[in-house]
């Protein structure tokens, strides 16, 4: 190892001195101002490994510490990406006993560390280390609401469903070093088309694990049991920055490593993907709690991601990441919403929980209103430039018959995003909202990204060329 | 020689070991005769020469995940009838997954063994060298990166696992250390001079 490879790991060490200062001062539990100073320093330590990032970008291509890590422009653009989001969600996130007690912040920072490390990462080792980092915090995270039983039972669940994939994931790579006696996924690089049953297994087992993460269909159960049993802050963070880990590591696996044999795993992506878009936008349809409603709808926005992926060139992953992107920015300005409405007594829980929101608070429901027509894909806003991209490069590629799919179930999914947006301007509220407690900070950060659904979608093209950018000194 | 007769005790141990902690009755006995079968798994390791994981093997799992186990099965009281009646229940579907892994050992290892492109024989270390020595020269050189992670994951695992179980109840009187540490001796105790006879 040479000591001048250390500055391409800056933005993980400065994220893990930012865990050891905010351990050190959460010791100082009497003090009082330790809400803000937590809030404060899970703010910067993102803030500050983003700014470390400008010094590492424009190095097209690095391997360092003995292949272990690869510093690329898509895994730099991926990783800011993460670090903007963890620092948004931090600072939307309100600051109450529970939030406080519980070491919110603090495991957030491990998560987003446990990304990093994904995004950057070039060896089964490493990766599997970061999984690992980001799947504890995340069951930490769900758990966290200790008081109520849904949640223990969802972090349960999710817990035991992890450990699982784990395992699965883990019998891939033990099956893949005893192939090829090497777990360095850049030898991986230029296999012949070998098609050995014991190749396809441990691909297979790969797969299990990268779509547990995501969170799609046969391995999609936690996602709306752990949306519904954690709270607001919590379901905030868990369905938009794992999802950059997810893309990370499958980047990372099939598309870095395995490229050559995407004849193999292609058709297992297009399967999950059509399962899961219809089973998770089907399943919506009946949901009354918001938050399981807006899991399964996650589950439907992942499948089509992984349909995009199946496409394989690069145009399919640039329209899948994009999507992906856009996805996670109308979930965080969703479940910002729910957030900046709920206080420590009252939680917005229900759909009948935003009856009556337009009259009082019609801006929330202005902005809410964005998020769902964006969700659903009605063209001014940048949702619908998601769907097309997606749809033309389907197209492109000929597969014409899940593009029908797709659109089918796009339409049917218009239904339990008309609805949300129905109660809140239609329905007359029996019991009226509580004056939210949210600071300004939350209020203008919340307009900001609500308004940006709209202004991203009159000018698509600058988001498109970002990604064309991160892809062009790839390819 | 003198190696395989070594192996061949042990490995039998083991192997009977391993049987009585699915036959035993009493959980208790199972989880001891599972400590047996880990001990004398760790001196297979002994014979490979890794002395590390053998050592590790003893204090992780005899040392650690055994006591727990142990005090598991203390504090939960298990009824012997009832864990009897399940295992003849069970048993028709464990012997179906068994034999399954069977064939699957036996034609991977016998009937496709010639299919691997390299097979990679242990080569016994020199026994001049330090085993626990060169792993962990590997593990601060080579592998420094996946062990700091491994470190923060531990952290991490220490702080959920405590924030998830701290209950602080309200009004709830402690020691303030630092009062306690300021202190001056000289006020508190007093030294009182008491003349004999009065008071």
């Amino acid at each position: 190892m040479n000591i001048t490879e250390l500055k391409y790991l800056a933005p993980e060490i400065i994220i893990a001195s930012g865990i050891c200062v905010l351990v050190l001062i959460k010791s100082f539990h009497r003090l009082r101002s330790i809400n803000l100073l937590s809030v404060l320093i899970g703010t910067l330590t993102p803030l500050i490994a983003l700014l470390s990032m400008v010094f590492i970008f424009n190095n097209p291509y690095e391997i360092i510490l003995n292949g272990q890590v690869v510093i690329d422009t898509l895994g730099s653009g991926l990783k800011i990406t993460a670090y903007g989001l963890c620092a948004l969600i931090v600072l939307a996130t309100n600051i109450n006993q529970i939030n406080n007690k519980s070491e919110l912040i603090l495991i957030e920072l491990f998560a987003l560390l446990g990304i990093s490390i994904l995004c950057s990462a070039s060896n089964l080792l490493v990766i599997y280390l970061g999984l690992e980092t980001l799947a504890l915090s995340l069951y930490g995270l769900v758990a966290s609401n200790r008081k109520s039983v849904k949640s223990s039972e969802a972090a349960m669940k999710y817990f035991v469903l992890g450990s699982i994939a784990s395992g699965l994931f883990l019998y891939g790579i033990s099956l893949i070093y005893g192939l090829y006696g090497s777990i360095n996924i850049l030898d991986f690089n230029n296999l012949s088309v070998d098609t050995s049953i014991e190749l396809q297994i441990a691909i297979g087992f790969i797969i299990c694990g990268i779509v547990f993460k995501f969170g799609a269909f046969p391995f999609h159960s936690w996602v709306p049991d752990s949306y519904q049993g954690s709270t607001n802050s919590v379901a905030l963070f868990i369905s938009t920055v794992p999802k950059i880990g997810a893309f990370a590591l499958l980047y990372r696996l099939l598309i870095d490593s395995f490229y050559s044999l995407s004849s193999l795993w292609s058709s297992f992506l297009l399967v999950i993907g059509i399962a899961s878009l219809i089973y998770g936008n089907i399943v919506a349809l009946s949901q009354n709690q918001i938050r399981r409603l807006l899991g399964y709808s996650a589950i439907g926005h992942i499948g089509f991601i992984l349909i995009a992926i199946s496409a394989i060139n690069q145009t399919a992953i640039e329209s899948s990441l994009l999507y992906l992107l856009i996805y996670v920015i109308m979930t965080l300005a969703t479940f910002i919403a729910l957030e900046l409405l709920s206080s420590e007594n009252k939680s917005i829980d229900t759909i009948n929980d935003l009856k009556g929101l337009n009259n009082s608070h019609p801006w929330v429901a202005l902005m809410l209103l964005f998020c769902m027509f964006s969700m659903i894909g009605i063209p001014p806003f940048i949702g619908f430039y998601a769907k097309w991209i997606v749809l033309s490069t389907l197209l492109k590629m000929d597969m014409i018959y899940t593009a029908i799919i797709a659109i089918i179930i796009t339409v049917i999914a218009a239904y339990y995003y008309l609805r949300i947006v129905w109660y809140m301007y239609f329905e007359k509220s029996d019991i009226p909202l509580m004056k939210d407690t949210s600071t300004i900070i939350q209020k203008s950060l919340f307009f900001t990204i609500g308004s940006s659904l709209l202004l991203l979608g009159l000018i698509p093209e600058t988001l498109i060329s970002l990604i064309g950018r991160l892809f062009n000194q790839i390819y | 020689m003198l190696n395989e007769i070594i192996f061949y005790t042990f490995s039998s141990i083991l192997i009977c070991a391993a049987l009585g902690v699915i036959l035993f009755r009493n959980p208790v006995y199972s989880a001891v005769s599972l400590i047996l079968s880990f001990i004398t798994s760790a001196f297979l390791w002994f014979l490979l020469e890794s002395e590390f994981l053998a050592l590790i093997l003893i204090l992780v799992y005899v040392g650690a995940v055994m006591v727990l186990f142990l005090f598991v099965i203390m504090m939960l009281n298990i009824n012997e009838q009832k864990a009897n009646s399940k295992f003849n229940t069970i048993a028709p579907i464990a012997l179906l997954i068994g034999l399954v892994i069977l064939a699957e050992m036996i034609t991977l290892i016998w009937m496709k063994s010639t299919q691997f492109k390299e097979t990679i024989t242990i080569i016994a270390a020199p026994s001049s060298e330090n085993n626990t020595l060169e792993l962990g020269k590997l593990l601060f050189s080579e592998y420094i990166y996946p062990f700091e992670i491994a470190g923060f994951i531990l952290l991490l695992g220490i702080i959920i696992s405590i924030s998830l179980t701290l209950r602080t109840k309200k009004g709830k009187k402690t020691q303030i250390i630092s009062k306690q540490i300021d202190i001056d001796p000289s006020k508190r105790v007093q030294l009182v001079d008491l003349e004999r006879g009065k008071n």
